[in-house]
């Protein structure tokens, strides 16, 4: 009798080690898909011109044509390190690409020269930690995957937050989303001052997600949070068409961090159950 | 050490000095500024929406905001009698312009903004005015109101007047030859030509509308004072780095700041005959400014022989991406209506270059559609054109120079001259009216 639940007992352990680590997969896989979106939207935005070749031309008097190789190289870099971190987990690789977006956002704030970008660095927050996540979850530690989860939430938190903020203050990008995208989409003219009224509520609900996401884990709230962040990202090829696609890779984090989370999460608490038993 | 936390420190070196190096790399060049002087400066003129009978007056105060601010104007010259003037007003709006940090590590002294507005003016008049801040007067100014006739009028018009001093060019921002340079040019073109009635800028002031970029527009911009000292009265458009408060504190435009949310988009009727749309790119493009920009259009479209906008990011721009969001959203909600009401002229800024398209309409080339002129050249530093984009080819085309454009409003003829830091004719357009 004794050995047969024994018997049983180690087999649930391993069903449940089983499915914690086809979750730890899943998580795994969405994340280097996400960063590899990422790369790709970002190779294709520095391709038609950046803040990068801005500062180098403007301010520190570099050649312009030097200055969009030196652009261009940097674009390649990004797609080249995006697409073997897909397949490959080289740590290094994965450190220069979190740099390399750290980099972007830096640049894009000091050069200024649209709506809110003195809010970039925390704008991008969920793009430059999701690789660090990555970087993270190639060590195969229990204690490891709880700070990744932090990280992740991290980043997702202050890009929702901050996104939340701008729509509060009406950004007038996200104004014209609105309006152009309902206009599109249904045929509908949305005068601004309903857009405005629109866009405060969405951003009110961005803020009070992003801060929901430190303190509560919950599947659906993670589920909503992927899918507005692809609807948002969304956004600017339903404003202006399909040319637009770079923008919305680039933003995958805001929706491929809370899929990540999802996978992740159940991951740590089977975990957490096998340690009790 | 292992391998591994050598790794994560070095990163972890990098990530510090990324974000050290977030601060603005002037604060170790002190600019030493000798104004000791609370005597007025940076004394202006801005023309809103009815410039013969409206302008607003501005000017700068340093070290002190003071108590008593006026302006003193009359028709006729009064020279160094400052108490005979036959009008005065009180400045509407006196404040403390915003410093950061960057403003006093560079040096640049603290300033106070004041405007005052003076109304009831008589067309096509010369108004001779000083202001006063606490009993020290400026010099006396002149500059002429827009007519109530249909005689023939000019107008500047440019824009991008950042950056350009010496490498590293972020540090110059003074000397800025380039702009300086520009300035001079101005000034002769309306000493030359007094049917000049006004200078249209089309953004891009400064880097930043911070009051150390500011300070040095407005001290450059002190050179653009003809003979007898008249000043051209300025038409201001706001730019994607014209974001900071700066620029609500120094270019006031009364009403149209107050009322329309900082919105810097209105319509100047410069002669009965003439309308000029000033639009913003950097607030909602299809919201409110399109509802406004449509009604404006359809309202001046029917009687006025030239009807031309300005505006800051280029529709049709010959730099920078052709299809970025920050240039396709002003072609998908302005374009339709500038070819719906078959505008004369748009020009535009930001790519830092010289270009004027072929006529377009729908997209293509098209005799009956519109012009588009400019992207910036007031002493920025010029880029190169990607020559191969259709609506640049021969008749138009692309350069990179600095430049102002003389707009020449005739009975009979709109004429483009744009014209470079030589005085040397860059580029040549004319057309007919639309309408009779």
């Amino acid at each position: 009798m004794c050995w047969i639940i024994t018997a049983g007992y180690q087999e649930s352990i391993e069903k449940m080690t089983k499915i914690s680590k086809q979750d730890l997969r899943l998580a795994t896989l969405i994340l280097r898909f996400t960063i590899l979106l990422q790369c790709i939207g970002v190779y294709f935005q520095l391709r038609s011109g950046s803040a990068l070749e801005g500062i180098l031309f403007m301010e520190y008097g570099l050649d312009q044509a030097a200055a969009k190789k030196i652009e261009n190289a940097i674009a390649l870099v990004f797609l080249l390190i995006g697409a073997v971190t897909f397949f490959r987990s080289g740590k290094v690789l994965i450190m220069i690409i979190v740099f390399l977006f750290l980099f972007m956002a830096v640049l894009i704030q000091r050069q200024a020269g649209s709506p809110f970008t003195d809010c970039t660095v925390f704008a991008h927050a969920a793009r430059v930690l999701a690789p660090l996540g990555l970087f993270l979850l190639v060590k195969k530690d229990f204690h490891t995957r709880k700070i990744i989860y932090f990280i992740l939430v991290l980043g997702l938190g202050i890009t929702f937050i901050t996104h939340g903020m701008e729509a509060v203050s009406l950004h007038p990008y996200f104004l014209d989303y609105l309006i152009t995208s309902f206009q599109n989409l249904a045929g509908v003219e949305l005068d601004q001052h309903h857009a405005e009224r629109i866009l405060q509520i969405i951003g009110s609900l961005d803020i009070l997600l992003g801060v929901f996401i430190f303190f509560v884990r919950n599947k659906w709230l993670l589920l909503w949070m992927a899918f507005w962040g692809l609807v948002t990202a969304s956004s600017r090829i339903t404003e202006l068409g399909w040319g637009m696609y770079p923008e919305v890779l680039s933003r995958a984090a805001h929706f491929g961090i809370p899929l990540t989370l999802i996978f992740l999460d159940r991951c740590i608490k089977k975990e957490t159950e096998e340690r009790v038993r | 050490m292992p391998k591994n936390q050598i790794l994560q420190s070095l990163l972890l070196a990098i990530f510090a000095f990324t974000l050290v190096s977030c601060k603005d790399k002037q604060s170790d060049r002190n600019i030493e500024i000798e104004v000791a002087e609370t005597a007025p400066r940076h004394v202006r003129v801005l023309w809103t929406e009815q410039p013969s009978n409206h302008a607003i007056i501005s000017w700068t105060t340093l070290h002190s905001k003071g108590e008593m601010h006026r302006i003193v104007f009359d028709t006729v010259s009064r020279k160094d009698d400052n108490i005979s003037y036959s009008f005065e007003v009180k400045s509407k709006r006196n404040g403390e312009i915003t410093m950061l940090d960057m403003d006093y590590e560079e040096g640049v002294p603290t300033g106070y903004f004041h405007h005052g507005e003076i109304k009831n003016l008589k067309p096509s008049m010369k108004y001779y005015f000083k202001v006063e801040s606490d009993g020290q007067f400026s010099k006396e100014y002149y500059f002429v109101t827009a007519p109530a006739d249909d005689r023939q009028i000019s107008i500047l018009w440019g824009g991008d007047s950042r950056l350009g001093g010496e490498k590293p060019i972020y540090a110059g921002r003074t000397p800025h030859l380039g702009r300086q340079d520009m300035n001079k040019r101005i000034k002769a073109l309306m000493d030359e030509n007094e049917e000049i009635l006004a200078f249209t800028h089309g953004a891009d002031y400064g880097s930043t509308a911070e009051w150390r970029h500011l300070f040095w527009w407005l001290e450059d911009h002190e050179i653009v004072v003809g003979k007898d000292n008249r000043l051209l009265p300025l038409i201001i458009s706001r730019g994607n780095h014209d974001y900071a408060i700066g620029f609500q504190e120094n270019f006031w435009l009364s009403t149209i700041t107050d009322e329309q949310n900082f919105g810097y988009y209105y319509t100047t009727q410069l002669s009965p005959q003439v309308t000029l749309i000033t639009l913003n790119t950097e607030i909602s493009v299809a919201g409110n400014q399109r509802v406004w920009l449509e009604k404006q259009l359809a309202e001046n479209r029917p009687n006025k022989r030239w009807l031309v906008t300005h505006f800051h990011r280029p529709a049709y721009p010959v730099v920078k991406d052709y299809e970025a969001h920050t240039f396709k959203r002003v072609r998908e909600a302005w374009v339709p209506l500038f070819e719906k009401y078959n505008i004369d002229l748009a020009c535009e800024s930001d790519g830092h270059i010289l270009k004027r398209t072929l006529p377009i309409r729908n997209g293509k080339p098209d005799e009956t559609g519109i012009v588009y002129i400019g992207e910036g050249g007031l002493g920025v530093p010029q880029r190169t054109a990607d020559t191969t984009r259709w609506f640049i080819q021969p008749p138009g085309f692309a350069k990179s120079a600095d430049n102002v454009h003389l707009i020449q409003f005739r009975t009979d003829s709109l004429v483009v001259r744009a014209i470079g830091p030589e005085g040397n004719v860059l580029d040549y357009y004319g057309r007919i009216p639309r309408i009779n």
